[in-house]
């Protein structure tokens, strides 16, 4: 016992000691006339209220010490002091409530080599919109080729750091995990596609767990990308033959291209396609996506052509479809928003807000694989006027893809490979009325240098959650090794 | 007198078995130890440490990945495991210790599992209070011990029951609450045989040989007869049949074939290719992954374009296999592809050989490898993330210092030996990687530089795989005008020989290979026609 309490008092003094170290504040220190080199650049970005500490690193590892004080425009102030700028959660949520609508401004004095410099003021800004979802869902998966590896679907509360795994790897080997797709950041209603020996498709509804094979003899495929109708009844799939070949150049790494693809609504209720001719044809078709009021049908389409020897020619359009959702029909007529042929471009992943103003899509060179691409960028479609314009201030050289949006429209998260054009990394934007984009920010970490510098893993089809998932992977396990599967049937 | 004599004959023996285990592992197995080491990439972090720790029996599963690093200098892997058998032998008795050897026959199972005994026998020879500290000792004990060995904290269970008679009953009734807990709050992606079998100790999930049962159940009757038998013939009867399983263990618990594959792995790894070609002389396994490893060494050594029909060829699939998901079919062509020039297919098996490893550990070997694509195809700051975390390492620092000093410095790489060569090779145009168009991939790439004979020699010799007899005959003069032969080499006379004696040479290697392909072939087209 004795020892146990010398032992504590040691290890006391040893933390005092290393405290000491960088305990004492900027002294005299040094002008710099430009803003820190910080790591994550959060410089300039609109965050919103509540969310987790932007906690960030000194971009260059050697300094002894980093001295950061917040002041809040509408008051408060917070201060942190040590190897990086690490702020107390609450305080941090204490702040930006406290500051909504008004600005932050940090003060960052770094001492290297025993000498301490300020650098110049920089701002973040704090949006009047909340962000209130619980955090993000997303797939971590190495960026390989051909094999999905130690794979999983988890979440993160954006609040604080916490991660935690809808479903690891670990409880389902050898089975590949593609994106859950929740219905409007529902934790209750969402799909997960299954591939491998055990493969299907999940219907997630309310803690019930239904396991599909969504081949039939009219259609081609089992079902891939989806997208739920507002109603949570139905959910709009497309069936794909998806491949993927190599490039030997320095470049882009991967094309994934589809030698065929078809788009249809699976009524959740009944187990049953709901096909329309118009979106079984010969062209391409893929990507659906409900409108907000559920009556429209987003899709892509694009024209057959050899792949993959011609793969730089599949450009695809954006186009819609009405869809009754009382009826499960479709309407008759197909509407091109955006002609691939003339604009020269390819069109995917189209995903309109939830206030029904805004499709956001990516816009590449041709393909319909965007992540793989170092072009693509994410593009808004005003849909009142079916004006377009870039986000050019969430825009990188590099790709942007796998968004969506905030429950209130205001916000959207997306995965970006600007940092090393290899790897995908979760970023959440503000989004104004005008549909401009705020300067984007990495998803906190505690220590994101170490943390995402760290991270060998890319972050795959993020998007929201209202809530926590909370679904039984146990059950998963069984269901998915047991192997039996609800047979769909066409209506 | 007799306790001291007893001593000696037992650290006698312990000396022996240690001796034994080492020349074992050192001279006939260690390309098992550099297969071990090559999947698993230890990092001195504290992060690590924690993270392994974090699962139960994931403390013994750190320890044994600690000694697998020293695998990396083949003597001091084969010492430590010398030693590490030495201790089993020595908690567990010899017999769980030479069904230990034949278990690690499988290259599936880890090192951890060895440790995972070792701690929890460690934790029951501490603790021999018995009464009431006994009792506290095992209430502690138990979650700490099943927390670092996971369920092999069962022979700790069953061994006190044993000792402190069966009042102690209840340690099994905690032993089981402490898992159900485990299972129930703090293992939400884990499955109830997980979390009550030594999962963590075999590398390919929901699958574990019947050895890894039996061994705690005979360590554990092993112990019971020792401590209530005092015979004096049990101890040599003992040795007698841990000599025997020893034995019998060796004989069939490593599979000829397999080995083999994996030592040929490991002369590629190690670039000993002249030990290749020596032992495919004398037996060579027909597979796929043996012919690319061959040819591999021969066009090393300049010698495919004479030699190559000299060996077993697989078929089309013997100079670079299609891509197969597990942890070891893509590496000898990954190797192929890297010294080709083809840096970009050598990066994605590279790549893909890492995500295949089923536990999903890292690969020191593959992750070097992965760096070095990244420095020559100017990714640097990529390359950076993979150095930043070789480096964590012990063995592959000292290159990662090396490697870093490169980062960025266009200069330092185009003068490099291997990597400023590996940029003269490489394609310089972009097009998309065909595999069933693999002679012409060759033939692009030697047009590409041609000074890349190895590419030329791959280009005639899949020609010659796939009985393009037309392409070969209309390539031979370029051949010969390229390759730096001073006189044509005697596997392409053979095969033109072949070609136009329409096969009737007798003992043509290469006539012999095509009939073994038509064979083949006409073996799978009626295979097809009866399904």
């Amino acid at each position: 016992m004795k020892a146990m309490m010398r032992l504590t008092k040691i290890l006391g003094i040893l933390g005092i000691l290393g405290l000491l170290g960088c305990s004492k504040g900027p002294e005299n220190p040094t002008k710099v006339d430009k803003v820190p080199n910080i790591y994550p650049d959060y410089v300039g970005v609109t965050i919103p209220v509540g969310i987790a500490p932007l906690d960030f690193n000194y971009a260059d590892e050697d300094i002894d010490c980093m001295d950061v004080v917040v002041r809040g425009s509408k008051g408060g102030e917070l201060h942190s002091n040590g190897d990086w700028a690490d702020f107390d959660i609450d305080d941090w949520h204490q702040l930006t409530e406290q500051n909504a609508g008004g600005e932050l401004v940090f003060t960052v004095c770094v001492k290297k080599d025993g000498q301490w410099q300020q650098y110049q003021d920089f701002k973040m800004f704090v949006s009047q919109h909340r962000l209130d979802e619980y955090g993000v869902t997303y797939r971590r998966i190495a960026p390989g080729y051909e094999v999905g590896g130690d794979i999983g679907i988890y979440q993160r509360d954006i609040h604080n750091f916490k991660e935690t795994a809808i479903l690891a790897e670990c409880i389902v080997p050898g089975q590949c995990m593609n994106c859950h797709v929740a219905n409007r950041a529902n934790p209750n209603t969402f799909n997960m596609q299954l591939r491998g020996s055990c493969g299907g498709t999940l219907i997630y509804r309310d803690g019930k767990q239904t396991y599909l094979t969504t081949k039939t003899d009219s259609t081609v495929a089992n079902t891939s990308y989806s997208y739920w109708h507002p109603d949570g009844d139905y959910c709009a799939f497309s069936t794909n033959s998806i491949h993927q070949s190599f490039f030997v150049g320095t470049g882009q790494r991967i094309e994934v291209y589809d030698t065929f693809s078809n788009v249809l609504v699976l009524d959740t209720r009944t187990n049953e396609l709901v096909l329309c001719p118009l979106l079984q044809t010969d062209d391409w078709e893929t990507y659906p996506a409900f409108s907000a009021d559920g009556k429209t049908l987003y899709y892509c389409t694009a024209k057959p052509y050899r792949v993959p020897a011609e793969w730089d020619k599949v450009k695809y359009s954006l186009c819609k479809i009405s869809f009754d959702a009382k009826t499960g029909t479709y309407g008759n007529q197909v509407d091109t928003l955006l002609n691939a042929r003339e604009l020269d471009k390819s069109f995917t992943y189209p995903r309109p807000s939830y206030d029904g103003k805004w499709l956001m899509y990516n816009v590449t060179t041709c393909g319909n694989f965007p992540v793989n691409h170092p072009e693509a960028d994410l593009w808004l479609m005003n849909l009142e006027t079916g004006e377009t314009h870039p986000l050019v201030d969430a825009n990188s050289d590099d790709t942007e893809s796998f968004h969506n949006w905030s429950l209130n429209s205001r916000w959207l998260v997306f995965s970006s490979r600007r940092e090393n054009g290899v790897y995908s990394m979760p970023y959440i934007a503000y989004i104004d009325e005008n549909g401009r984009a705020g300067k984007p920010f990495l998803l906190p970490q505690r220590n994101p240098r170490k943390y995402y510098l760290e991270e060998m893993d890319s972050y795959n089809c993020i998007d929201f959650t209202s809530e926590k998932v909370e679904i039984d992977a146990r059950e998963m396990h069984r269901k998915v090794f047991d192997n039996q599967r609800i047979q769909v049937k066409i209506r | 007198m007799k306790k001291v004599m007893g001593r000696s004959v037992d650290w006698g023996l312990s000396v022996l078995v240690g001796i034994g285990v080492f020349l074992f592992w050192y001279v006939a197995y260690p390309h098992a130890l550099s297969y071990q080491e090559q999947y698993q990439l230890f990092l001195w972090t504290w992060d690590y440490f924690v993270e392994r720790i974090s699962v139960p029996g994931g403390f013994a599963d750190w320890l044994g990945e600690f000694i697998v690093q020293f695998y990396y200098i083949e003597w001091l892997g084969a010492l430590l495991l010398a030693l590490l058998f030495v201790v089993f032998g020595r908690l567990a008795g010899w017999i769980p210790a030479a069904l230990l050897l034949w278990l690690l026959g499988d290259p599936s199972v880890l090192l951890g599992y060895a440790m995972s005994i070792i701690l929890a026998l460690a934790a029951y020879r501490m603790n021999t209070a018995e009464g009431k500290y006994g009792v506290i000792g095992d209430l502690l004990l138990v979650p700490l011990v099943y927390w670092m060995t996971g369920p092999m904290v069962w022979i700790y269970v069953a061994l006190r029951i044993i000792r402190c008679g069966w009042r102690s009953w209840w340690l099994a009734v905690w032993m089981v609450a402490i898992q159900l807990f485990v299972f129930r709050f703090l293992m939400s992606q884990w499955t109830l045989e997980m979390t009550f079998l030594p999962a963590l100790n075999y590398r390919t999930p929901m699958m574990m040989p019947p050895l890894m049962w039996i061994i705690p159940i005979v360590t554990v009757i092993v112990l019971t007869i020792q401590s209530l038998l005092f015979r004096k013939w049990l101890k040599p009867v003992l040795a007698i049949v841990a000599l025997a399983l020893g034995f019998v263990g060796v004989t069939i618990g490593y599979d000829k074939e397999m080995y083999e594959l994996i030592r040929q792995d490991y002369l590629v790894r190690n670039e000993r290719w002249d030990e290749i070609i020596d032992r495919a002389k004398d037996y060579q396994v027909h597979t796929p992954f043996s012919s690319v490893c061959v040819n591999l060494a021969l066009s090393q050594k300049r010698e495919l374009a004479d030699r190559m029909f000299d060996f077993w060829q697989s078929g089309e699939d013997a100079l670079i296999m299609p891509r197969i998901r597990d942890l070891t079919s893509m590496l000898p062509s990954a190797e192929t592809f890297w010294r080709l020039g083809m840096v970009n297919s050598a990066l994605r098996y590279f790549f893909d050989t890492q995500e295949s490893i089923l536990n999903g550990r890292m690969s020191g070997r593959c992750t070097k490898r992965i760096a070095e694509c990244m420095i020559v195809n100017g990714h640097y700051l990529t390359a950076k993330k993979h150095l930043d975390l070789l480096k964590k390492s012990l063995f592959y620092r000292s290159w990662v210092v090396e490697a870093e000093a490169l980062l960025g410095n266009e200069t330092a790489v185009n003068s490099h030996s291997v990597y400023g060569k590996l940029r003269q090779l490489r394609y310089k145009n972009d097009f998309l990687y065909s595999h069933f168009e693999l002679y012409k991939m060759f033939g692009l790439l030697f047009m590409n530089n041609t000074k890349n004979t190895m590419a030329l020699d791959y280009f005639m010799g899949q020609m010659l795989l796939e009985g393009q007899m037309q392409g070969f005959q209309q390539y031979l003069p370029a051949a010969e005008r390229y390759s730096g032969y001073s006189e044509m080499p005697i596997g392409y006379q053979d095969a033109m020989r072949c070609i136009q004696m329409q096969g009737n040479v007798p003992g043509s290697p290469y006539a012999s290979y095509v009939k073994q392909m038509m064979a083949e072939r006409r073996k799978n087209e009626s295979y097809d026609e009866a399904h």
